[in-house]
């Protein structure tokens, strides 16, 4: 399993964050799948190989919180790394205190994504 | 009287005419002792002109009379006219048939008075009286008592003597002219001329007065004019009359006077009061004015039955204050009494009146004017003072605005720079294996160049929302472009609210000449507004629908609707007062600024309800019409 490379979704309405923040997973050796909103994910063909998911807060159509919430109602223990563009502390506070692992501002340094997301799948989605 | 005998009469009118007759009676029994005679009918009075109506001394001397007859009589007078002729048809048989004629005209209407104006005329009614006015009482005037005893008239005719005193002419001429030593007296060839060259000789002192005096006669106008021409400087020329030159050419007096007084060297006097105006400095004479007036007097005695006798019309000395300006002589030099014609008043005596009134109006007219201009001045600096306060309360609005949309700005300038952050990560991360894959550094490359363009203009877009404004830029664009813009700013914002955001594609360019920043702050007040509104209502659905459209060629229209709660329908007129607001925060300052920002650029801006629910905001802008 290590040498398998895990896969991480990035949902992200903005394009230009979605495609770098995978190219940066990508060069750090994660496998990644981008979707533009929390809808496309919700929609996606598969949900076994998701590591975890990197989450943009605010998503047109549904949010990122609320996609969180969701998955979280719908029985799934997924690891979530919020990133977000806006300062909104009581979003942040309620997101950490719900057990996110990570909260990111945007812009954010490469190390706080990569060891979040270390940190995301040393837990197995199934505990 | 007996007109009313004749009437029929009933008792009240017979009352009414004995009434009549005892009131008339006591107004004469109160007044001069009347003829009964005269006053039982209007008097009749004939005025009989020698010639035809075009001698200016009979005209003058007759309409002065009639004037005169006229007024004295409260117009109760029968005035007749006959002009007889007699110059041009000097025969016995015309004087015997116009006899005749006026026997014959007059039968019915005989004349009370008859006034005979000249010698002729005088001598004609005195010779048929009996046929043309038997009864009447005959006055003359206009000529001399000399000349009355050569027409040996009755004693009962009598008349307004006019008697020339040629002395007193000169008299006035040696006033004028002081320095004078030579004096030439011209006069004409005919009986007349010559009566009053005779009368000259007579009357005129002799050398021993001191002046060398040449009478000049028996020459043709022409040679008349040329010794004038060359009498010594300073002469003093006296014009009697011509009548008829040398040659046999007749004239009027005045005319023949003219022609001398034109090419004259010194001054020219004459006895007629007709030569001023024609070239005379002035003369001693009977005025045909005061001739008028005076047998005016006889005939109104006449008519009253007042015992009447000859009496003299009394003299003038008459003026021409041009020809004074003309041969340089003082005006102080006249005898006193002078008639002086043709004065020119200084332009003060002549219309002072009007120069009052000029001056008057023209220091209102300054008044107002000033008083205008200085309205005009505080005006314009109160419209000065006015676009100031705009400008500044505009850039307090702009401020607003950024301020609150700096959360959305934040979250849309972080984007780039989160993604570019990410991108130069990565490339380190590439960069350190031993064969990098460059198409994807390239890549990565060029995608952080456009992540720093979008941040790059996100700054100039919020810089031009805060950018402050000291005067208005005036600069002609596309609306259209302004809506980009404004949807740009936006768009983080109202993707934070779930806000969809659309607009029409523009059909074609829509210009208009404003300050960009100023109509991009309008549209983001409206923005807000709309997001705000969609926000507290609940809807389930929100869009903030942007649309420009032109109208009538003529005006651009942008509306912009959401689907808000939309406005009570009783307020669409008050939203945009100054301190309106639903909103616990609002300034209630954004629609009176969108407002004063529009019809700052002559347009209209207001607001309503859409049928399927939600509030449309429109404004509209002039067209800027290019060239």
């Amino acid at each position: 399993m290590e040498s398998q490379p895990r896969k991480v979704a990035v949902v992200e309405d903005d394009p230009s964050m979605r495609k770098s923040v995978a190219r940066l997973l990508n060069a750090h050796g994660f496998a990644t799948e981008g979707y533009a909103s929390a809808e496309a994910f919700l929609n996606r063909a598969t949900s076994s190989e998701i590591g975890c998911i990197v989450l943009d807060v605010h998503l047109g159509g549904i949010s990122g919180i609320e996609l969180w919430h969701r998955l979280k109602d719908g029985g799934s223990k997924i690891k979530v790394i919020f990133i977000t563009a806006v300062d909104d502390q009581a979003l942040e506070q309620e997101a950490v205190k719900a057990g996110c692992v990570a909260y990111l501002h945007k812009p954010f340094p490469a190390e706080s994504l990569i060891d979040a997301i270390e940190r995301a799948m040393t837990v197995s989605p199934d505990d | 009287m007996a007109r009313a005998s004749t009437k029929p009469s009933s008792p009240f009118t017979r009352i009414a005419s004995a009434f009549r007759c005892l009131l008339l009676l006591l107004i004469i029994v109160m007044a001069e002792p009347l003829s009964a005679e005269i006053v039982d009918q209007v008097p009749r009075i004939l005025i009989l002109y020698p010639y035809d109506e075009k001698i200016p001394a009979t005209t003058i001397a007759g309409e002065t009379l009639r004037h005169r007859l006229q007024q004295a009589t409260m117009g109760k007078v029968d005035l007749f006219s006959e002009f007889l002729d007699l110059s041009r048809f000097p025969e016995k048989v015309h004087i015997d048939r116009m006899a005749r004629y006026l026997s014959e005209k007059y039968a019915d209407r005989r004349p009370d008075v008859v006034i005979a104006l000249g010698e002729e005329a005088t001598g004609f009614i005195v010779k048929y009286r009996h046929a043309i006015a038997p009864d009447a009482k005959i006055v003359f005037c206009c000529f001399s008592s000399a000349d009355a005893v050569k027409l040996s008239l009755p004693s009962d005719v009598v008349g307004a003597f006019s008697e020339y005193d040629i002395a007193k002419t000169l008299l006035m001429a040696r006033g004028l002219q002081p320095e004078a030593r030579d004096l030439v007296i011209i006069g004409g060839s005919s009986d007349f001329d010559r009566s009053w060259l005779a009368t000259a000789r007579s009357d005129l002192p002799g050398p021993a007065s001191g002046l060398k005096t040449t009478y000049v006669e028996d020459l043709t106008i022409d040679e008349f004019a040329d010794r004038a021409s060359r009498v010594p400087e300073g002469s003093i020329i006296l014009v009697l009359t011509v009548f008829t030159d040398r040659s046999g050419r007749n004239f009027i007096p005045r005319n023949a006077l003219e022609r001398i007084a034109a090419k004259a060297s010194a001054p020219v006097y004459g006895p007629y009061s007709t030569y001023i105006g024609h070239g005379a400095v002035g003369g001693n004479t009977v005025t045909f004015e005061s001739v008028g007036t005076a047998v005016a007097e006889l005939a109104l005695d006449a008519i009253a039955g007042k015992p009447i006798a000859s009496v003299n019309v009394p003299k003038t000395f008459v003026a021409d204050a041009r020809e004074l300006t003309r041969w340089g002589l003082p005006e102080s030099g006249l005898p006193a009494g002078t008639v002086l014609s043709f004065k020119e008043k200084s332009l003060w005596e002549e219309y002072w009146a009007a120069i009052i009134g000029i001056v008057a109006a023209l220091a209102l007219q300054g008044a107002i004017i000033t008083v205008l201009l200085v309205e005009r001045q505080r005006r314009l600096a109160a419209e000065q003072e006015a676009r100031l306060r705009l400008l500044e309360l505009v850039h307090l609005n702009q401020s607003a605005t950024a301020g609150a949309l700096s959360a959305s700005i934040a979250h849309e300038l972080n984007q780039p720079l989160g993604a570019i952050r990410s991108n130069v990560d990565a490339l380190e991360i590439l960069l350190r294996k031993e064969q990098p894959d460059l198409d994807l550094i390239r890549q990565i490359l060029i995608d952080i160049r456009e992540d720093d363009q979008r941040a790059s203009d996100i700054i100039v877009r919020l810089r031009g929302l805060l950018k402050k404004r000291s005067e208005i830029d005036w600069q002609e664009f596309d609306l259209n472009e302004v809506v980009n813009s404004a949807i740009h700013i936006l768009h983080a914002e109202a993707g934070q609210k779930s806000i969809v955001v659309s607009s029409s594609d523009p059909t074609r360019a829509l210009p208009v000449r404003a300050d960009k920043v100023h109509l991009q702050q309008v549209i983001l007040n409206l923005a807000t507004n709309a997001m705000d509104a969609m926000v507290d209502a609940a809807t389930t659905e929100r869009k903030l629908v942007f649309r420009t459209a032109l109208i009538e060629n003529s005006e651009v229209e942008l509306s912009i609707s959401d689907t808000g709660r939309g406005i009570p329908s009783d307020q669409l007129d008050h939203v945009f007062h100054a301190f309106y607001t639903t909103k616990p925060t609002g300034t209630g300052l954004g629609l009176s600024i969108a407002r004063a920002i529009i019809e700052t650029y002559g347009g209209k801006i207001w607001a309503d309800n859409r049928a399927e629910g939600g509030a449309v905001f429109r404004f509209v802008l002039p067209l800027a019409q290019h060239g």
